[in-house]
């Protein structure tokens, strides 16, 4: 049923393309806005790249999580969703999984326009960076999604997300941020892995509670 | 019409309160001993900590009431959470006041990203949010279940943020309530005082917002 669910999601998501396209176009429009901002040398810019890139991240991730659940507005969509014999919590889970690979492809499309408008050259050890930006996604789209999900049916939804959002989500924006300077700047894994369990920890612990308590929020 | 003081414990609770609170006042301005380097801005500990103290222990209290509500479906849990959520708020935007007033002759500077005050304003936007997630809600019984929620989550996050800026500034001096445990009798006598005069003034304003809260209810049902 997870299944149907994710695919249900990107289905309507790459049907329509609209948050794709918007998401992909603010990322640019964040990229090209730092690139004016921070009129510096190379150097500064590879100092600060980690705090930009999930800036740019967290912002373009906003917007993904609005549209996902304004879908669901349209022909009271969520309330048929709702009558069917699904549970909740995966409803929740379906939600999170499939905002993760969106993001993930829009990070694929921003990442060169970012390495290039801000010379910034490529860190070596890919691998570890990919699975950086998979736990900073995981945990932004986690709490993103039930956040959008608890206030979809609220007045201004659109503009208390990120106000709740963004303070919650501060030890995601500080571990992301530490760990991708530490393995941009190729410091030893020991030096910076507290920040990988700050992550995983809040992955499993909103993800848990994002699963128990979806059911609750979405009671008619 | 009955008002909060017509009852009798409640009038009690009220002198006992204002009797243990200027006492606290005058403990904390002539009784306790000057610090020294710090004078009279290590007064403000005594206001300081007890504040941050009722502020968590509310926020703990909209958690369990958040809980409570979830499984029992009693809006009066939702009443207690609320009230509890608007004072702890209170408390917590005190707590942001009296920080810079004592950091500023003692570190220089009004404001420093130090793990316990980081985690207050962290909070304390949480909470900003909570409120105006439950005044933009169209109905009563969804915003308190949202409320719960939320509650449930902000008071989770807590110890996740906490240790996060920790370990995002470990070169930030802590605070110097730290060593509030190990001081001489003469300051940690007035500062457990204080500590208790917060608290009991705490339950005395939250049974009075819950009074006031249910006041609105039955004026809503009513229709009056």
């Amino acid at each position: 049923m997870l299944g149907i669910l994710i695919k249900k999601e990107l289905l309507t998501e790459f049907r329509s393309k609209e948050s794709f396209i918007t998401m992909s176009a603010f990322s640019m429009v964040i990229i090209v806005s730092f690139a004016f901002t921070f009129t510096t040398a190379s150097g500064r810019f590879a100092e600060m790249a980690p705090g930009l890139f999930w800036i740019m991240v967290l912002f373009t991730s906003v917007l993904g999580l609005q549209r996902s659940f304004a879908y669901e507005s349209e022909f009271d969509a969520f309330s048929a969703l709702l009558s069917s014999p699904v549970d909740r919590g995966k409803i929740f889970l379906a939600k999170w999984i499939s905002g993760c690979i969106v993001l993930a492809l829009i990070e694929l499309i921003a990442i060169v326009p970012f390495m290039l408008f801000l010379k910034i050259d490529i860190p070596e050890n890919l691998l570890g960076g990919i699975g950086i930006i998979f736990l900073g996604n995981a945990a932004i789209m986690c709490l993103g999604s039930f956040l959008s999900g608890l206030a979809m049916r609220s007045r201004l939804s659109n503009v208390i997300v990120p106000i709740l959002l963004f303070p919650l989500l501060s030890p995601v924006i500080i571990a992301s941020v530490k760990s991708t300077g530490g393995w941009m700047r190729g410091i030893s894994f020991t030096n910076w892995d507290t920040w990988i369990y700050v992550l995983a920890s809040f992955i499993a612990v909103f993800g848990l509670l994002g699963y128990a308590l979806f059911e609750h929020i979405t009671e008619e | 019409m009955q008002t909060f003081f017509s009852n009798r414990s409640n009038l009690y609770w009220l002198i006992a309160v204002m009797i243990f609170m200027a006492l606290n006042i005058f403990f904390i301005l002539v009784r306790t001993p000057m610090v020294p380097e710090q004078e009279w801005a290590q007064k403000i500990f005594y206001l300081h900590v007890p504040s941050a103290w009722t502020g968590f222990l509310s926020y703990f209290i909209v958690m369990i009431s958040g809980i409570l509500f979830l499984v029992k479906k009693d809006r009066k849990w939702d009443k207690i959470g609320l009230a509890a959520a608007e004072i702890g708020t209170l408390f917590i935007a005190l707590v942001l006041i009296t920080g810079p007033v004592w950091a500023k002759p003692i570190w220089g500077r009004a404001w420093i990203w130090e793990p316990r005050l980081t985690t207050t304003l962290v909070l304390f936007l949480i909470y900003i949010g909570y409120f105006m997630m439950r005044s933009f809600s169209d109905y009563p019984e969804r915003a308190a279940r949202t409320a719960a929620v939320l509650g449930i989550i902000a008071f989770v996050d807590v110890p996740i943020i906490f240790l996060s800026v920790k370990f995002w500034s470990p070169e930030i001096q802590s605070h110097p309530q730290v060593e509030m445990a190990s001081q001489p009798p003469g300051i940690l006598l007035p500062f457990l005082f204080s500590l208790f005069c917060f608290t009991i003034l705490y339950f005395l304003m939250l049974r009075y917002r819950i009074h006031v809260l249910k006041l609105h209810d039955r004026k809503d049902r009513n229709g009056i």
